[in-house]
Parts: C-alpha cells; structure tokens; sequence
C-alpha cells in the first residue's frame, strides 16, 4: 500500500510540474505576444507589435522605389496615422476602404507595417474595426463601399 | 422539383422521431434487440436520403430552396454544386448527423457487452434526436423561397476547389467518430463497467480512436494545403482560431489513442481514459459552438447567427454537464490493478505525463481561441491573439512529449538498457552537441529561429529514432499491422517536425514589379532571372481570369508559371490563385498582385524549403492510424458475426 501511495504522489509531483509549467508558458506569452487593437485617434504604445484598423484616407496613398513602398493614411475620423509598408497590398487595398494594419509604432509617430489585411470580399469589414468605427460615431453602412468624405 | 425537398424535410423529421423512439428501446430493460437495431439502421437510412434529396436539389439547381439559391449558381461546375451541399453551415450540420447516425449502425453490430451497447446507442440517440431538432429549429436547410430566382449566387469562390470537397467530409468523419467514443463512455459509465474484465469496452473503443484520428487529420492536413494555395499567402498554418478548433480534439485524442493503448496492458487508469475520451467530444462540442455562433473572427465565413448561436450552447452545455457529472458520480477512487507482468512501469508512466502534456496543450490552444471574445465580452477589449502567443506557449509545451516520443519506444520488455545506451544516448548527447554548436554559430539569432533551429535538430533526432526502432522491430519480427502502423505514426511526426522547422525557418520571398518581356534577377532564386512572358484573359465555367505567364529558372530547372487573378461573375468576387512548382526539396510559390497601365504587374516569389514534406508526413501519420485502426476494427466486426452465427445455428 505503501508503495502505490507513493506512486500516486510521484504522479501528482510530476502533473504539479507539467501544469506549472504550462501555467508559466502561457502567462509569459499573455504578458508580451498578445496584439491589441487599436485605431488611429487611439493612444498606441511604442515598440509593440499591434492592430490598427480605419480606413483608408482619400489621396494618401503614396508609392516609392518604384511601386515597392507605400505610404499611407489611416484614418477613424478623428485621429490619422502614418503608415509604411513594404510589399503587395491586398487585392481590395484602396482609397477609402476599410483595412487593418498590423505592426509596430515608431518614435516618429508612424506605424511600420508588417502586414496588411484586407478580405477579398467588398461587403466584409472586420469586427473590431466595424465596433470602433461605430463607437467613434464614423460609421455608415456599406462604408467599405463609398467614400467616406464624399 | 419540389417534392424533392418536401420528402427531405419529412424525412428528417421522422429520423428525429426514430432517434428518440431508439434511445427509449435501447434505455428499457428487457429490450429486443432487433427493433433497436431497426431503429438505428432507420435513423441512418432516412437521414441518408434526406441528405440526398438536399444534394439533389443542387444538382438540380432548384432554386427554391434558399440554401442553392445561396450557394449554387447554374454556371457552377457539377463537382462544386455536389460539394456546394456541405459547405455552408445548414448542409455541414446535415452532413453531421448523417455521419453521426452511419456511425451508429455500425456500432450496434459491434461484439460489446450487450448493457454497454445499450447504454452507448441509447446516449448516442440522444445526441442525434438534439442534433435533428437543433437542424428543423434554427437552420433548416429546406427552408424555400418564393418567386423563386432564375440564377443562384454561387458557392464562395475561395471554396470552388477540390481539396475543399473532401475536406469537411474528412474532418466530420474524424470528429463524429469522436462522438461515437463519448457515447460508449457514457455507457461504460451507465452500465457500471468501468472495471469490465479486460477491459473490454477499452478494446471496443480503440479502433474509433484510432480510426476517427486518422481521418481527423487527414482532414485538417487538406485544409492546411488548401490554405496554403488558395489564399496566396504562403503559410499551411494560421493558427486561426477555426483552424485552432480542429487541433484542439486532435490533440486529447492523440493522448486518448496512447492511454487506451496503456489501459488494455495494465488496467488502473479507466478513470483517466473516460476523461479523455469525454473531453475529446466535449471540446468537438464547444469548437462547434464557437464556429457557428459567429464569436470568432476567422477567414472562415460559416453564416452567423447569435441566436442560434445561444441555442447551440445550451444544448452544448447541457450535454457536456450531464457527461462529466456522470463521470464525477462515477469517481470510485483507488481501483485494483491488474498489470500484464511483463509490461514496463516506466513506460505506462511516460504515456501518462505524454497524455497529460496533450491535455494541457489543448487547454492553451482552447484558452487562445477563445480569450479573444471573452476579452470583448468581459473586458470590452479589442486584443488579438495571433501565432507569437502560440509560438511561445504550445510548441514550448508540446516538445517533451515530442522527446518522449523519441525514448518511449524503446523502453521495451527485452534488453531495452543496451539500445537504451547503444542508440539512444549517444544520437540525444549528439542532438544536443548540435544544438550548442548551432547556437555558437548564430549571433543573437531572433526568438523564431531558435525555436525552429530546435525544432529541425529535434526531428532530425526524431527521425532517427523512429528509424532505429522500425529496424529492431523487424529484427524481433515484432511488425504487426498494429505496430506498422505506430511506426509510420511515429515517421509521420517526426518527419512533420522537421520539415515544418526547417520550412519556417529558412524560407523566403520577394516581391517586386515585372514589366512584360524583361528578365530581372531574385536574389533567393541564386540571382537566376525571372521572366514574365505575357498576361492574358481567359474565360472558365463561371468566371474570367488574368492570367500571368512567368518565366522562373530555378536550380531544378525551368518552370512556366501561371499564377492568376480571377473574377468570379455571379458572386462578384475577386479572388487570386497562387501558382507554384513543388519539388521534393525546394517549393516555388508565385502569386500576383496589382497591374499597371504599362502592363507591369506586381509579383511576389517565394521558396518554401521542404514544405510538400509538412503534408507527406500528415498523411503518413493518418495512413499509420488508420493502419493501425483497421485490424482491430475487423475484428470487432468479426466477432459479432460469429455471435450472430452461432445464434442462428441454435435456433
């Protein structure tokens, strides 16, 4: 009896072990891998790897080095933010529409994009970013559609 | 043709009535065995033709149903409208039970404990009876529309594509298999017979594990190569919490297919399998929820419903309280164990912590998935939890398991400690010696490197091992279906996680202008010159493309490639197809982006090394289950003809 008690003690050390293991991993990556989202009016650390959603301001869209760069506005009615990208943008990337941007705020104030994502459907808006755009009162149906400032 | 549809909807109606009809009969005592049977064998059959009668609404383009006019156009090609019946969420759920209730029949003639069985087709008529009403209730795919429409708008594009036809059957037959298992569990727990001699029920249950596993992923292994081409990003995997939902069960029951494996060696841990085995369900269960409820931002577009999304979840909840209530009730504390003598303690040890450490990686992937919409709910915070967070938590998670899966092999009943000290040491001691000098070699690599520098040296060592135990394997002419088929398993893996590594380690892209007819030179092809020869406009069955004819010289050899952009007229969507030259080492990947009026077009090139091996090796790993799967399920089948037999030569 002895021994299987025993037994069942190393098998509750070692499921202590795993767990706190586990428990640790995923704590840490809470604390520094999640990506908030955010838009332009928002204040947005520096340095994190974040979502920024809005629209795409009218005649911002700015091409360098021969249609590799690209510079654009986001805007959410109240607030705008720079951003630079590198790369091929989304079918659906155009002027005034709804996109969500994911990288990083530089100490410029401008957000270096990694990654652009826009669906391949002209009707979808993301969640979030159909939320703030209702909160900040810069919402209207089939937005992804028309132009906003028109 | 209406009356089509009229018959499906009456059918699905009566196939509800048989479920509940067949969970009474199988619940009261002194039952006839054959009504149940006709019972089960009906809900199969009228749900079977209820789905046909659906699909032949496709085929015929009847668009007085909702559901074709929605998903079906009369431009669709016929493949597409077969596959258009089960790639939305009313014709999934038909699809659902239909497998649901094939399954059972098959199980009713299975050689168990008769009050097992009974208890297991009462509890799974259950499930079916709440799955038929959920269908009439809240999605009824027969739903008709009237003045009915002279075209349809289409199935969405991005799933008019052959991998995506077999991709949900697959899935469906791996995760309703995971049904059938919780519903012997519930039984075995009805019954009393957690301690059933040899566990017997422990045998029943392991070719489902096995068998539904396998299909489970080979499904999730099409839908990662679907990924892969058609949305043109490059990646197999998204970690999106869709895709996420479908690892989640995968994970319990690859720790549920070794602990059955330990229960039918050394009885002692009943307990924990049922665990298992109800949480595999359990989480199939809640990712059901989470898809269909619309709470999960996901490419996936399932048509989104809150309130059919609370309906689902309560009657979720309700299954999985009764399910795990039943399992505390049952809790008898310490149980007499009977070990075969001459299976090793160690061994029964390391597959336990194996099947913890899956348990618990699938908790993270779970508490991932659904942080997000908690968060929004709870905190009113928009937080994204995307592949850094997984990166950092599961794969740090799961690599023990992964070691054990190297070592446990070969903690076996004869002279393990020679191969133990002749192989295994010396191959650990010199992955590790690799490392350290990998680690030397690079200078500050980035978080993602070092973990895929580990991963690759790990499947390396993998694969080695695997290699070795086959061979002594043979040597002991120990090659069994059974263990052909944990060898090929054990490959699949392996070789899984060192293609995987290597391919996110080590690939790369490019993304540049090509105007027509000029060479220009990619740095990751070596500097060979890429071409693109012309763009030209085709016409297919339902839509128009651009098509880029590119030119690429790689070390292989050379290539055309025909990446395109189409349009697809009755849905009017966009939508772009990547074009690519898989090799045995090297994979090419080309996709197209915008035009310029000077006929210029914008082009990205990327090389994934190794990337054909990620879904070689998944499929391997699905063939070995099924392998393994196969045998003993004929068995079980075998036996119960030969009960019947001998019954028929007595009367």
């Amino acid at each position: 009896m002895i021994k299987k008690k025993q037994k069942r003690l190393w098998y509750l050390v070692i499921f202590m072990i795993c767990l706190g293991g586990a428990t640790a991993l995923v704590l840490n990556a809470f604390r520094s891998k999640l990506m908030y989202f955010y838009t332009p009016s928002d204040l947005i650390p520096y340095g994190q790897v974040m979502r920024m959603g809005g629209l795409v301001k009218d005649g911002s869209i700015v091409w360098e080095k021969g249609h590799q760069r690209l510079r654009f506005c986001v805007t959410d009615g109240m607030g705008e933010k720079t951003v630079n990208y590198c790369g091929v943008v989304p079918d659906l990337f155009r002027e005034g529409q709804g996109v969500v941007v994911e990288g990083t705020l530089t100490p410029e104030g401008m957000i270096d994009a990694e990654k652009i994502l826009a669906k391949h459907d002209e009707t979808y808006m993301p969640p979030d970013l159909a939320k703030s755009l209702k909160e900040k009162g810069y919402w209207r149906e089939n937005a992804m559609l028309k132009n906003p400032n028109s | 043709m209406m009356e089509f549809s009229y018959a499906g909807q009456g059918l699905l109606v009566f196939a509800a009535f048989l479920a509940m009809s067949g969970s009474f009969i199988a619940f009261r005592n002194e039952t006839e065995r054959r009504l149940l049977e006709v019972c089960v064998d009906g809900q199969a059959v009228c749900l079977g033709l209820s789905f046909f009668s659906l699909m032949a609404g496709f085929i015929r383009s009847d668009f007085s149903l909702l559901l074709v006019t929605l998903n079906s156009a009369l431009t669709t090609p016929l493949v597409y409208k077969v596959s258009g019946t089960w790639s939305h969420h009313e014709g999934s759920l038909m699809l659902w039970v239909l497998i649901m209730a094939l399954f059972q029949s098959i199980f009713v003639r299975q050689n168990i404990h008769r009050l097992v069985k009974r208890m297991s087709v009462g509890t799974h008529s259950i499930i079916i009876f709440l799955f038929c009403l959920f269908i009439l209730v809240t999605s009824n795919p027969f739903v008709r529309l009237y003045p009915i429409p002279l075209d349809g708008q289409d199935l969405n594009p991005m799933l008019q594509d052959l991998s995506v036809v077999f991709h949900p059957p697959l899935l469906y037959l791996g995760l309703q298999g995971f049904s059938m298992i919780f519903s012997l569990s519930i039984g075995v727990l009805l019954s009393h017979s957690l301690k059933l001699k040899g566990s017997e029920w422990a045998k029943c249950m392991r070719p489902w594990a096995l068998l539904s596993t396998g299909a489970l992923t080979a499904g999730i292994c099409l839908g990662s190569f679907w990924a892969y081409y058609e949305l043109g990003w490059g990646g197999w995997w998204f970690w999106d919490p869709v895709e996420n939902v479908s690892l989640i069960p995968w994970l319990v029951a690859i720790g549920l297919v070794h602990s059955l494996h330990v229960l039918i060696r050394d009885e002692g841990q009943g307990f924990w399998v049922l665990c298992q085995a109800l949480a595999t369900y359990a989480l199939v269960l809640v990712g059901l929820v989470l898809v269909r409820s619309g709470a999960l931002t996901s490419v996936h577009g399932f048509a989104q419903d809150p309130d059919r999304g609370l309906i689902l979840l309560i009657m979720v909840v309700s299954i999985i309280a009764c399910a795990f209530s039943l399992l505390v009730m049952s809790f008898t504390g310490s149980r007499h164990q009977v070990s075969l003598r001459n299976y090793p303690q160690l061994k029964v040890w390391g597959l336990t912590i194996q099947s913890f450490i899956f348990l618990l990686a699938a908790g993270v992937l779970l508490l991932g998935t659904i942080y997000p919409p908690l968060a929004r709910i709870f905190f009113g915070l928009s937080v994204h939890v995307g592949p850094p967070f997984y990166k950092a938590s599961i794969i740090p998670l799961i690599s023990p398991a992964l070691i054990l899966l190297g070592v446990l092999p070969f903690i076996d009943t004869s002279d393990n400690k020679r191969v133990l000290e002749n192989c295994v040491m010396p191959l650990t001691l010199l992955a590790a010696g690799g490392l350290l000098w990998g680690y030397l070699q690079v200078e500050l690599p980035s978080f993602d490197l070092i973990l895929c520098s580990i991963g690759s040296v790990l499947g390396a060592w993998l694969i080695l091992l695997t290699l070795i135990d086959a061979f002594l394997k043979w040597q002991r002419k120990m090659l069994a279906p059974r263990v052909i088929g944990m060898l090929m398993a054990h490959m699949g893996v392996s070789l899984f996680v060192f293609s995987a590594s290597v391919e996110r380690g080590w690939s790369q892209e490019w993304s540049g202008i090509a105007p027509v007819g000029q060479s220009i030179s990619v740095p990751l092809l070596g500097n060979k010159p890429i071409q693109l020869q012309k763009v030209d406009r085709h016409l297919g069955p339902n839509y128009v493309t651009e098509r880029a004819h590119i030119d690429l010289s790689t070390d292989e050899g050379h290539q055309i490639l025909r990446p395109e952009k189409r349009y697809y007229i009755p849905s009017g969507q966009w939508v772009g197809e990547s074009a690519q030259c898989f090799g045995w080492l090297n994979t090419y990947y080309v996709t197209i982006g915008d035009g310029f009026s000077s006929g210029a077009i914008t082009i990205t090139v990327a090389k994934h090394p190794l990337v054909i091996w990620i879904w070689i090796s998944a499929m391997l790993a699905a063939l070995g289950l099924l392998v393994a799967g196969f045998p003993s399920f004929n068995a079980l089948l075998r036996g119960a003809q030969a009960i019947y037999l001998q019954r028929s030569l007595k009367k």
